[in-house]
């Protein structure tokens, strides 16, 4: 039985055309030049609970907005959402007391109190018994050390530890769903591995159906089993990552440094020096960049990242390497030209 | 019920980190009412009473109604407006919470910030340095019921004020033309008792009067009869539950047509 259903589901917003200038300005107060913005545009799914399903797509896909209509915010314009056994619109209050929902550059903390009271204020809300909430403090603490911070005001967070105790807030009264909209925004590498960490742990003790989404491939990889990929408000993708973890997968480009820098002639070296060990009819390419960087681009399967970085490091005097992060747009780029199909 | 008390309480404590925002608040009421009370010492000069009011009632009128007004300056409609044009309403609405409610009983802890550090320092001034007096009796109870319902009445105005940035996206020009209305036709710069009868007439049937001027001329005149306090009660109490349920409607129909900003 799925925990929710969406079926042929439509938002269509209007949006003034704005006119330039101060004639335009003027124009516009009365301007009944209305277009029709469709947010998302027939879209289905169903999920199972205990699922996490990473709901990726570009900025302004319609991420947002769905999410809005399943937490009953937004009232959509067409078709069926069921979460729950509820109508978000129609009963967005008891939909909510099963409901945990992070959007990732607001916060439901209190920003001028110690982050306890926020605590024990969502305690009231959700209306948790004393026994559950002393065991799910308990939890947090072991999973996430929030101890220490229950004192300090939120303004005086880090954003990192701002979100850890967002997150972790949300999940106090142990709903069945939770949705997060880009959880990791805006964080470094370390505190969003913990993030993920502690996603995963909160999935698998409670079972939670989580809703994740974003712009961090990471982020999926990481957590997800299933991804929608959504764009101009259409799916485009749904199903199990492994298909797609091969388009992600397929090109890596690493970006290495060479000192002394001598231009085309270094270049040609990096290059040699990878044909020697893959030969000639490799699918790779070496590219000087910007401030003495270089480019090497090769397909995953045939040349793993990490044997590359090896090797090029005992063979080149390299004195710095970065591993350049996939670009969805990349990844959507290439399912519109068909390599899904 | 308890969930909006523990609202209130946050509301409380956020409150009271400001402390200089009511030392400053507490500073210039003060002053208000010491020009209030030459200015209307000044007006009065040798006379003993003025369209049926003496001195010391206009005064105490005059003070209470000021100190009502900072007590009810709870910015509720520039917060719920900040929430809905920031977006941050999105947040607000993913708790199971009636969102009228959520902001009254908010409003209702900043109510009590300013009860505690504004309004009774300044009723201790008017009665310790002013040696203004009262008359006591019915009155007084009566005032203390009717003043819950002035401040209800006066939030709920404030509510439907700011939802009206779902619409316009801006506060500033509707906030600032409610303020005036309400504080002119409610009794808040001049009692009420100063206006012609053709207008007091036409007033008593509008809410304003019953945030500033039901409460105040309550305290200040002991000579009304049980069933006059009790039908000044009534209306109050009337058009606490017709704004009420207009900002319900209002709420419901706004969030309808909600387009929430920023992703």
């Amino acid at each position: 039985m799925a925990i929710i259903g969406v079926k042929n589901l439509s938002k269509h917003f209007k949006v003034l055309n704005r006119h330039e200038g101060l004639l335009g300005a003027a124009r516009d107060l009365f301007s009944t030049d209305y277009r029709l913005v469709k947010a998302v545009d027939d879209i289905s799914f169903q999920i199972e609970p205990g699922e996490i399903v990473g709901y990726i797509g570009p900025n302004g896909a319609g991420k947002s907005t769905t999410i809005k209509m399943m937490t009953g915010i937004l009232k959509p314009t067409e078709g069926k959402i069921e979460v729950n056994g509820n109508v978000p619109f129609k009963n967005r209050q008891k939909n909510a007391q099963n409901m945990g929902v992070i959007f990732g550059q607001r916060t439901q903390l209190w920003w001028d109190l110690p982050v306890i009271e926020s605590f024990k204020l969502l305690k009231e809300i959700y209306r948790v018994d004393q026994e559950t909430y002393d065991h799910q403090m308990g939890m947090f603490n072991e999973l996430a050390d929030l101890k220490a911070l229950y004192p300090q005001t939120v303004r005086s967070l880090s954003l990192g530890q701002r979100m850890l105790c967002d997150i972790t807030a949300s999940f106090l009264h142990n709903p069945k769903i939770v949705f997060l909209d880009e959880p990791t925004i805006g964080l470094d590498i370390s505190i969003k591995a913990r993030i993920r960490e502690l996603i995963k742990e909160l999935n698998r003790t409670h079972n939670t159906t989580i809703i994740l989404t974003t712009h961090d491939i990471g982020d999926v990889e990481a957590l997800c089993s299933r991804i929608i990929i959504i764009d101009q408000g259409h799916i485009l993708y749904d199903g199990d990552i492994k298909r797609v973890n091969q388009l992600f997968g397929a090109y890596r480009t690493l970006r290495v440094q060479v000192r002394p820098y001598k231009g085309e002639q270094t270049i040609d070296q990096v290059r040699q020096t990878l044909v020697e060990r893959y030969g000639e009819d490799r699918d790779f390419t070496v590219r000087s960049r910007e401030m003495g960087w270089i480019n090497i681009t090769f397909r995953q399967d045939e040349m793993p990242l990490l044997e590359v970085l090896n090797y090029a490091m005992s063979r080149l005097p390299i004195r710095d390497v970065q591993i350049v992060e996939l670009a969805l747009e990349g990844v959507i780029r290439r399912i519109y030209e068909g390599a899904l199909q | 019920m308890r969930r909006y008390l523990a609202l209130t309480k946050c509301a409380f404590l956020t409150g009271m980190v400001w402390r200089a925002h009511f030392i400053f608040t507490l500073i210039s009421n003060l002053a208000y009412i010491v020009i209030l009370y030459f200015l209307w010492k000044s007006i009065y000069g040798v006379s003993q009473t003025l369209n049926g009011m003496t001195f010391n009632q206009v005064f105490v009128y005059m003070t209470v109604t000021s100190s009502i007004f900072v007590l009810f300056k709870t910015w509720l409609e520039w917060q719920v407006s900040r929430d809905i044009i920031s977006g941050a309403i999105t947040t607000q609405l993913t708790k199971p919470l009636d969102h009228q409610l959520m902001v009254l009983s908010h409003a209702f802890g900043r109510t009590l910030n300013n009860a505690l550090v504004i309004t009774l320092p300044a009723l201790a001034v008017l009665f310790g340095i002013f040696r203004a007096s009262i008359p006591v009796g019915w009155n007084v109870l009566f005032f203390c019921l009717s003043l819950p319902l002035a401040c209800l009445l006066s939030l709920v105005i404030d509510y439907i004020i700011g939802l009206t940035s779902f619409y316009t996206e801006s506060l500033w020009g509707i906030s600032t033309t409610k303020e005036i209305i309400v504080l002119v036709l409610s009794g808040g710069l001049v009692p009420l008792g100063f206006f012609p009868e053709v207008m007091r007439n036409i007033l008593s049937y509008l809410p304003f009067q019953a945030i500033y001027h039901t409460p105040a001329s309550i305290l200040t005149d002991a000579s009304l009869s049980l069933a006059d306090y009790t039908s000044m009660l009534g209306v109050q109490a009337a058009w606490v539950i017709v704004l009420l349920v207009i900002s319900r409607l209002f709420f419901s129909q706004a969030v309808k047509a909600v387009t929430i900003n920023g992703g």
